[in-house]
């Protein structure tokens, strides 16, 4: 009887925080959907559940306006350069961090130790401490008001990422298959690019994926760096919503909704990959 | 002996592309933020040495010391807070129960999104006038909140923090708890161990590893982190929330002042280097 009753505690204990977890994450998201899908007009009325759905915020943001016109407003240029960039970003350091990375998980040559510490190091420093020289530099160099430079800025964090994670990637694929491969007279070149990068691709495309989440996400770059609208991404086009003296809260969360949706679904296809990297290490097998 | 050279050869050339381009994003803008560190520089200006004048300055300013403060306080409590949650939320997912994928993929969201959405999100949520936060708090208790104001500021933007960060404490820790063999805990059943002497002795012992290396970058993230607060409350109300990511950013681009900048970005630069040195620690164990 007595283990019957603790057996049930348990249960109802569990449950109710299944319920305070589910409500502690959930509600900020629930207000940010209900705003982007209700008409303006019912923002103003404090009701927590909302009576009509409309896609006006959403058509706004994409240009289409319905009543008043609102030419400027729109973010689709920003969406646009946002995207732009990111996939230069991505390509670029999957690139670089796929041919990097194997050098550092199998090749042998001296300096590689020190460059494999400099890479984590590279990634898990904040980017606030280049911050000041990276703006100066690039004033100098001419990179400011560019989207190369917004590239290259961006690149320094996407490109460490992706040498740490290939190469903690590489390692993993069994260095037997290449040994035969290379037995079997496959030259080097050919290993690499017929075996081990096929062999390797989910963890590379999870890589570059993340590698486009981190440029999409960015804001101090961009902040920085771009001063012209008509370069601008979209981050920097949600912080001069909230800069408003009348903030537009339909639009504002409209526009969080779509600027979420890219990022938190990407994540979710490869979130697995992204877990075992990190810590890998330091979870025993 | 001329294979080794060749293989050595075959590393720099596969690595050379990446890290050069590190070298001139990355490293170089490291080196020049503690060279120019050293010189009295305005914009426009050629800069001219002047020792350790900037630092001198900085140290003598009460909102740096505020802000090395605040920084410490809101990075502190926030790790905190996020551990034990994170713990509290991987122990919760790993029992079993009715509706335990739905919730936990609601749970894992926030991890997901982008922080400057976050943030739009929460300037929304904490809205003093038309915010849920303070519908819900009118209706149960009759009363409003200035969330953003001097008083819950920091309590806010903390708050923030710990919302998005927890489910990275809590998937790494449930894949950690995972690898915790289930007959260690049976033994102890049978041998009479109360849950906290399991939790203590068998589940802790199991994760520290992975508590460890999650804490540190955690906490270099929290402490570097610039996109929410930025957003939320560009280091006011006054200067409550000036962390002192937003202390160098205003320096360099509200005061013009990039020598002292550059001073400010240096002095972060030993705190995060220790914390990386225990992560390659033990990653490397």
């Amino acid at each position: 009887m007595k283990r019957g009753t603790s057996v049930l505690m348990k249960k109802v204990l569990i449950y109710i925080s299944a319920v305070v977890v589910f409500v502690w994450t959930a509600l900020p998201l629930y207000w940010m959907v209900i705003t982007a899908f209700r008409p303006e007009k019912e923002i103003y009325e404090g009701l927590v559940i909302p009576r009509e759905f409309t896609f006006e915020s959403v058509l706004e943001i994409f240009g289409f306006k319905v009543e008043h016109v609102t030419v400027g407003s729109a973010l689709t240029p920003y969406i646009i350069n946002s995207t732009y960039v990111s996939l230069i970003v991505m390509g670029v350091s999957t690139i670089l961090g796929m041919l990097g990375g194997y050098a550092l998980a199998r090749m042998r040559f001296p300096g590689k130790d020190l460059l494999s510490s400099l890479s984590l190091f590279a990634y898990v420093f904040p980017s606030v401490v280049v911050m000041v020289p990276i703006f100066f530099l690039f004033s100098t160099w001419k990179l400011v008001n560019t989207h190369i430079g917004l590239i290259l800025a961006l690149l320094s964090h996407s490109l460490p990422y992706t040498l740490w994670m290939l190469r903690g990637y590489f390692q993993t694929i069994p260095i037997d298959i290449e040994e035969a491969a290379f037995i079997d007279g496959c030259s080097r070149f050919r290993t690499i690019f017929r075996i081990v990068f096929p062999l390797s691709t989910p963890g590379i495309v999870a890589t570059a994926t993340y590698s486009f989440i981190l440029a999409w996400n960015n804001v101090l770059f961009p902040l920085i760096l771009i001063s012209r609208t008509d370069l601008q991404v979209l981050s920097i086009g949600i912080f001069n919503y909230m800069k408003a003296d009348f903030v537009p809260w339909d639009r504002l969360m409209a526009a969080s909704f779509i600027a979420t949706l890219p990022p938190t679904l990407l994540f979710f296809a490869i979130q697995r990959y992204i877990v075992a990297g990190l810590t890998a290490g330091a979870v025993k097998r | 002996m001329k294979l080794k050279i060749r293989e050595a050869l075959e590393g720099y050339t596969f690595s050379t592309p990446a890290f050069l381009l590190l070298f001139l994003v990355l490293f170089f803008p490291f080196v020049y933020v503690i060279y120019i560190s050293f010189f009295a520089k305005t914009f426009g200006y050629e800069p001219v040495f002047s020792g350790l004048k900037n630092y001198m300055e900085i140290i003598r300013d009460p909102v740096f010391k505020y802000s090395l403060y605040i920084s410490t306080l809101y990075t502190a409590v926030a790790v905190t807070f996020k551990l034990i949650l994170g713990l509290a939320f991987a122990i919760l997912f790993a029992q079993e129960f009715k509706g335990r994928s739905i919730v936990r993929t609601v749970a894992v969201i926030p991890w997901g999104m982008p922080l400057f959405v976050v943030a739009a999100i929460f300037f929304w949520f904490f809205d003093y006038n038309l915010g849920l936060a303070n519908i819900i708090l009118k209706s149960i208790l009759g009363l409003k909140l200035f969330w953003l104001g001097p008083e819950l500021v920091v309590f806010s933007i903390i708050y923030v923090n710990v919302w998005k960060g927890i489910p990275f404490f809590m998937v790494n820790f449930l894949g950690a708890l995972q690898t915790i063999p289930r007959s260690l805990y049976e033994a102890a059943e049978i041998d009479g161990a109360s849950a906290w002497q399991r939790f203590r002795h068998i589940t802790i012992p199991g994760i520290k590893y992975v508590m460890l290396i999650v804490c540190l970058l955690s906490t270099i993230w929290t402490f570097g982190e610039f996109d929410t607060i930025f957003f939320l409350t560009r280091g006011g109300p006054g200067y409550l929330t000036h962390i002192l990511p937003i202390y160098i950013y205003h320096q360099a681009f509200s005061n013009f002042n990039i020598g002292t900048a550059a001073a400010a970005s240096v002095v972060t630069v030993p705190i995060f280097l220790s914390l990386i040195s225990v992560i390659l620690w033990a990653l490397r164990r």
